[in-house]
């Protein structure tokens, strides 16, 4: 009976124990997501839910369910305050927040979009000279180097440096191309479908002659080559998207939409995580602060092949 | 009836039956009460987890509101409750913490480090305020602002407790129905139990009862073995016992009874046989009397006759009175006493001749002594030849006139004597020859005693070793043959 109790007793206390040691020795990464919701950022969490899984931390997804700035702020602001030991987010915040979370040593890796100027720990996304190339080459090669195009862009938030950045290096790309272009119009989605058909609607209608539609958020290509299709202007126009989304690539396979520039949002989550484990273990910050996940644009041809990878 | 089985006592039996049945009862309502009580404690501690975060929001809302009490008053009772504040909402996240499920102990962790950020920045702030720094207004923002954030997060630790509470419900909901089912199963269990343990303890006592009883019945037919019989009690079992000694003990007795019957038949057989014969000595004795009458009379005047019948010259009368004399003196003699063939013989031959005298012509007698040498001194009760002669003319040749006739033939060698005496006379019908050879050579009317005489003293005398045959019918005269073995 003794030993019983004594059992229970070293038990309980072992219990109490690692209670009190799991408060000082977790690890805490908070996800603040501009899109709690969105298909695409989902395989940025399973990335990132796979890796918390793998080394046994603490991580947290929390972010909006449509565009909110302020609430990706005041997310990352609460994981200051919670004392977080790292966060990642899409550089579309504050600059000055990124700073505030540095004075409280903690790191903030960028994903998608980047800060150059801030003090982030690291950024991963897209390299946007590479996508403009991409979508460069893959119009010459329908449209030859001769012809001038005449250019429609799409974005989620016109005023996010993400979308600038996009735009800015399509300009620079397209210069390279001997017949000229002109970008006629720059619509936002504001990551919504709806947003984005409506403003589709109205750039069609706008411009008559537009040649290619390219669409740097991730709902806008399927509104957009449905409402060419139906308006007969599909024949007249290259249309391009980005991301893997199911929509998209069956439209890609079905001719509708001519490409799409993919890249790994499921490394956003999985290899920020590894990175920042790291760092919080070994103390060392990466030499390199700019990773950039492989980038590929996913046409007719190759749409197969990219689905069985 | 027994075997190597421990038989327990009935009374062993009910008590431990009682034991099991209290001990399963105890164990149920213990089980129940500990699960009532975890229950309990879990309502109970949703309930205070849900009093703490409410009273946490509360203390952090006060600290808001005391900091700017002080910030605008510089009171320093607001700056005292404002650290009492801060006190209670650390004991708050604290107990939620203790409360707390070990998924979700980490966001109450976290929590607790935004309160520390927030009461460190309101340290901040207050310093600075009180050292009226130029980061005031920037702190005092950032101070409002991590209040908002904290106050923001409410919702979501009120959706977690809710989740926790609703989780906790569940595990309620789980443990009552477990434990519905667990009293349905127990109780189940229990009936079957008490239902097998009765009809088994009913079992263990009619079915040896029964077969008791059986088995009375056939000790009433006379039936003894009690061998099937067997107590699934201690006390059945010494019933069984007790019982089959007893069936043992009157089949014992009755055996014992009949074999003491069966002697004393036989007793009583033997003395109505020696009866019999004491009275057939009886009638031998008194006849032996009445013949002994005075014999040195009866010998004394015969020889005063034979002396005159020699003096007076009538030499037939005195040769008769001699042989006379000399056949009653050898009967006198031997009649108890044992004699010899060729005595037997020549005692018959002066029978015959006085017979032949007395008959004349109604009789011829023919005497046949074969081997007289060998046979001649084999040992005899005496007086056996003469009566055997005598019956035949007594009772055969009674009504014959004449050619009667009565062959007596003794031969023998050394294995064996016979001697048969034969008549022509009227002889003996076949029912009452077999009537007389099965009452023993005797007769109720007491005719034909000589006869019975003779064939009891052969019989008591040879035993097996001498044996008697009769031929006989009704006019086809009497033939009776004895065989002595040597």
């Amino acid at each position: 009976m003794k030993k019983c109790i004594l059992l229970l007793c070293t038990c309980l206390l072992f219990a109490c124990s690692s209670k009190q040691e799991e408060k000082k020795e977790f690890t805490y990464i908070l996800f603040a997501t501009p899109l709690k919701e969105h298909t695409i950022w989902l395989e940025a969490k399973e990335g990132f839910d796979q890796a918390c899984d793998e080394n046994d931390i603490k991580c947290d997804w929390l972010g909006p369910s449509v565009i909110d700035t302020q609430e990706m702020e005041d997310v990352i602001e609460t994981g200051i305050l919670k004392k977080a030991d790292a966060i990642i987010t899409q550089g579309v915040i504050e600059t000055d927040l990124i700073d505030m979370a540095y004075e409280n040593n903690i790191p903030i890796f960028l994903v998608d979009s980047d800060i150059p100027d801030s003090k982030r720990f690291a950024y991963m996304g897209k390299d946007f000279n590479q996508q403009a190339q991409l979508l460069l080459k893959d119009i010459e090669e329908k449209y030859g180097t001769k012809k001038h195009l005449k250019i429609a862009i799409q974005v989620a938030e016109e005023s996010f440096s993400i979308a600038k950045d996009q735009i800015e290096e399509v300009q620079n790309v397209f210069k390279q191309h001997e017949g000229g272009f002109d970008i006629v119009s720059i619509s936002e989605s504001k990551s919504d479908q709806i947003r984005a058909k409506k403003e589709w609607e109205q750039v069609l209608r706008d411009n008559d002659d537009i040649d290619v539609a390219i669409n740097f958020a991730a709902e806008s290509a399927e509104e957009c080559a449905t409402l060419a299709e139906g308006l007969g202007r599909k024949s007249r126009m290259l249309i391009y998207g980005v991301d893997d989304m199911d929509t998209t690539l069956q439209m890609v396979k079905d001719g509708k939409i001519d490409g799409t520039v993919v890249t790994s949002f499921y490394d956003y989550g999985y290899k920020g995580v590894s990175m920042l484990l790291d760092y919080i273990k070994n103390k060392s910050e990466p030499t390199q602060k700019i990773f950039s996940p492989n980038l590929m644009i996913v046409n007719k041809e190759n749409v197969k092949n990219y689905e069985e990878q | 009836m027994k075997n190597n089985k421990k038989i327990r006592s009935f009374k062993d039996k009910i008590f431990l039956s009682n034991l099991i049945m209290g001990i399963t009862i105890v164990a149920c309502i213990v089980l129940f009460t500990a699960l009532n009580s975890i229950s309990v404690n879990k309502y109970k501690e949703t309930g205070s987890t849900l009093q703490n975060l409410s009273s946490f929001y509360k203390n952090v809302n006060n600290i808001d509101t005391y900091v700017k009490d002080y910030l605008y008053t510089s009171n320093e009772k607001s700056l005292s409750k404002y650290q009492s504040y801060i006190k209670d909402s650390t004991e708050d996240i604290h107990m939620l913490e203790a409360s707390s499920t070990s998924k979700n102990y980490y966001r109450f962790v976290l929590l607790e480090q935004m309160l520390e950020s927030y009461t460190s920045l309101s340290e901040k702030l207050i310093a600075s305020f009180n050292e009226a720094d130029t980061d005031y207004t920037t702190l005092y923002n950032e101070f409002l602002r991590a209040g908002q954030l904290i106050e923001k997060t409410s919702g979501d630790y009120y959706n977690l407790i809710t989740k926790e509470v609703n989780v906790q419900l569940g595990n309620l909901q789980d443990i009552k129905n477990s434990t519905e089912l667990a009293s349905i199963v127990l109780f189940g269990l229990l009936l079957f139990w008490l239902f097998q343990y009765t009809n088994k303890l009913t079992t263990s006592i009619t079915k040896p009862i029964n077969l008791l009883l059986d088995n009375i019945s056939k000790i009433k037919e006379g039936q003894y073995d009690l061998s099937q019989v067997s107590g699934s009690s201690h006390e059945m079992e010494e019933l069984c016992d007790a019982m089959n000694e007893m069936a043992y003990a009157i089949q014992n007795n009755i055996e014992s009874t009949k074999e003491k019957a069966k002697l004393e038949k036989q007793i009583l057989e033997w003395k109505n046989e020696n009866l019999k014969k004491d009275e057939l000595l009886v009638q031998s004795e008194l006849k032996m009397l009445q013949n002994q009458i005075n014999p040195h009379f009866l010998f004394n005047t015969l020889n005063m006759i034979y002396k005159l019948a020699i003096q007076e010259g009538a030499e037939n009368a005195a040769d008769i009175l001699i042989k006379t004399s000399q056949l009653l003196r050898y009967g006198l003699d031997k009649s108890s006493k044992l004699s010899d063939i060729k005595s037997e013989v020549e005692m018959l031959k002066n029978y015959i001749m006085i017979q032949e005298i007395r008959l004349g012509e109604r009789v011829h007698f023919e005497l046949q002594f074969e081997n007289e040498s060998s046979i001649g001194m084999v040992p005899i009760p005496g007086m056996i030849l003469q009566p055997l002669v005598e019956n035949a003319i007594k009772h055969g040749l009674k009504n014959c006139l004449k050619e009667g006739e009565v062959e007596i033939h003794v031969s023998g060698d050394d294995k064996i004597v016979r001697i048969s005496v034969s008549d022509n006379g009227e002889g003996m019908p076949g029912e009452d020859l077999e009537q007389f050879i099965l009452n023993d050579y005797q007769k109720t009317t007491g005719n034909h005693m000589g006869l019975y005489n003779v064939v009891k003293r052969l019989q008591m005398y040879y035993a097996d070793n001498g044996h008697v045959n009769i031929n006989s019918d009704s006019d086809c005269g009497f033939e009776i043959i004895v065989e002595i073995k040597r």
